[in-house]
């Protein structure tokens, strides 16, 4: 888990599961209480993710929208992660930009 | 009018065209090393301008001519050895008078040919096609064919020489419970290929003679084969090989090589690609002889994996900008389902629209396809400690057994998911309590149970719930987003144990 605050950006790892699931909640925290306007979490290497670290996604973009702002999901080049977020029907609460 | 056969003049002697018997000379190993002049005819004398006393017992690499000459009895003695009895003809040259041959390899040790003098108006390109032919024929025989079957795996091979003499050479045999399979090239394309060629098929039997199965080292293979192929010939050739050996029974697949454009690469089913990786394998700078070492690599293969491996013919290929290796490597993990013959048809049609023709090219094209079939049925049984830690081990185990990957993803998902329930809700995080995994697969359709040693919750309440993604909570969706990418999950009365379906057709992730 990478927390650049400078561009409001975390990076995640190849897992997010309940084993790190707090850490991500951190750096959304912190990113939350210390930075301003969108904060990008970065999935270019994420290749498994499950509830937990769903449920911190979802629950930080309401905290964000609740303030103003807005949480993004940037970087998804795995075909898994891409097709959960598809059965989740993610997009509907976060915006999922286009892999650049 | 009958004749009786003494009564036949029918005698080498006088047959107008030149006739020439050669015994040929092997090592002690039973190669080929050179050829006397066993028997010659008037005609013959005649062509080369030497008597028969001057011709007779002289080894052919004492003679005075050109290589050409040396050329045709090596193609010859291979083609003798691989059917037994076969006849080519050729262009020689003696002097300003072309002559097509004809040569027999019927009796064991001894070639026959027929030198037969062409007019200066009679077409040269006629010839050197027939010639083609037949050398292409020859190389088509170095591999053996039809390859040799194993249970539960499939193979195929495409072989095609480049224009007169090829460079790649190919063999695959299976020696006890292993699989021995090479695929080498010669950078130069010339005629001694043949003979060298032929040179590692013997150098390779006769290591596999000397060790048992159980000891055989690929890494130690190409070491014999360096060793002995520099004594035999000289170090100036510069080979280029990959040597696998594959376990039948455990299959493990230890390999080894040198001086590659690309490693082989295999594809364990849908989506997961892995490229062999070795220290010099992919080194072009270095080959057979000039390595510094031959490291070995190992891998167990999985069920339903193709590995794919192929010389620098179909990899160097170019056209508008792209290099065909790296289309090839897209094109073998997309069908890599398919079975090898149809793999290997899949990739010379796509090869021939790269190339925009309707012909495969003419330089050296050789690959090798193996495939392990799927699994139909397999289980799997893992206990776990009451720890989040153990769902990492849990994952990579999973990976390493999954017999069809096209619901590897969903498998994952739903047994991380409850799992983490079994261990959190089930055991209340107990480290005396454990989790117990059971999964059968069998045509296509993963049969999962998840056990815990809780006193069960109410699984009523929430196993019919939607995925609700707003909310306040971060926690609390695992049984909603397993429902996604499973079939009739189901708890038993207590709560502690719970089923599910993935059926793989279905498109399981």
């Amino acid at each position: 888990m990478k927390l650049e605050p400078d561009s409001g950006r975390v990076i995640l790892p190849e897992v997010v599961d309940l084993t790190n699931a707090l850490d991500f909640e951190k750096a959304l925290q912190s990113l939350y209480e210390e930075g301003s306007g969108t904060v990008l979490v970065d999935c270019g290497a994420l290749a498994m993710i499950d509830s937990a670290g769903l449920g911190r996604l979802v629950l930080y973009q309401k905290r964000l929208k609740e303030n103003g702002r807005e949480l993004q999901i940037t970087n998804v080049n795995n075909d898994y992660i891409k097709h959960l977020f598809d059965m989740i029907q993610l997009h509907r609460f976060i915006p999922i930009q286009e892999t650049t | 009018m009958f004749l009786e056969p003494a009564q036949l003049n029918f005698s080498p002697a006088s047959l107008p065209h030149g006739f020439v018997c050669h015994q040929i000379l092997t090592d002690h190993l039973g190669r080929p090393v050179d050829y006397v002049f066993y028997d010659v005819n008037p005609a013959f004398e005649k062509m080369m301008g030497l008597s028969r006393d001057e011709v007779v017992g002289t080894r052919v690499s004492q003679l005075p001519v050109g290589e050409d000459m040396h050329v045709d009895w090596f193609s010859l003695y291979q083609m003798a050895l691989e059917e037994g009895s076969l006849s080519f003809e050729g262009p020689f040259m003696v002097g300003e008078d072309r002559y097509r041959v004809t040569a027999y390899g019927g009796m064991p040790g001894f070639t026959v040919a027929l030198f037969h003098e062409l007019e200066p108006d009679e077409g040269e390109d006629p010839i050197l096609e027939e010639r083609e032919a037949v050398f292409s024929k020859v190389f088509k025989h170095y591999p053996s064919l039809p390859l040799p079957g194993g249970e539960g795996l499939s193979m195929a091979v495409y072989y095609q020489p480049a224009r007169l003499f090829g460079g790649d050479c190919f063999e695959v045999m299976k020696t006890q419970r292993f699989l021995l399979f090479y695929l080498g090239h010669i950078s130069q394309e010339s005629p001694d290929c043949a003979l060298l060629f032929s040179l590692i098929k013997e150098t390779v039997k006769r290591y596999l003679d000397r060790f048992p199965p159980d000891t055989l080292r690929p890494a130690y293979l190409l070491q014999d084969l360096a060793a002995h192929l520099s004594l035999d010939i000289g170090s100036e050739y510069d080979i280029r090989i990959f040597l696998g050996f594959l376990d039948l029974d455990s299959r493990e697949l230890k390999y080894s090589g040198v001086g590659f454009v690309e490693a082989p690469f295999l594809s364990r089913g849908e989506g997961a690609q892995i490229q062999l990786f070795l220290p010099h394998l992919s080194r072009s700078s270095y080959s057979l002889f000039d390595s510094p070492s031959f490291p070995e690599g190992r891998m167990v293969l999985t069920p339903a994996t193709t590995l794919f491996c192929t010389t620098q013919g179909l990899l160097e290929e170019q056209a508008l900008g792209e290099r065909y290796g790296e289309r090839l490597s897209r094109l073998c993990c997309h069908y890599s389902h398919l079975p090898p013959a149809r793999l290997a048809q899949r990739v010379i049609k796509d090869f021939q629209s790269f190339h925009d023709t309707s012909q495969p090219g003419r330089e050296d094209i050789t690959f090798f396809v193996l495939q392990l079939d799927p699994l139909s049925s397999a289980s799997y049984s893992l206990e776990l400690a009451t720890d989040f830690q153990e769902l990492k081990r849990l994952r990579q185990e999973l990976w390493d057994w999954v017999p069809d990957l096209q619901g590897a993803n969903s498998l994952i998902i739903c047994l991380s998911e409850l799992v983490a329930n079994a261990m959190e809700h089930g055991n209340r995080m107990d480290p005396h309590k454990r989790v117990t995994v059971d999964i059968f697969f069998s045509q296509g359709c993963y049969h999962v149970q998840v056990e815990d040693e809780g006193e069960g919750f109410h699984w009523q309440e929430v196993r019919d719930q939607p995925l609700e993604l707003e909310g306040e909570t971060p926690r609390g969706r695992g049984i909603a987003m397993t429902q996604l990418f499973c079939d009739a999950l189901s708890y038993n009365a207590t709560g502690n144990r719970v089923t599910f379906t993935i059926e793989t057709h279905l498109g399981g992730v």
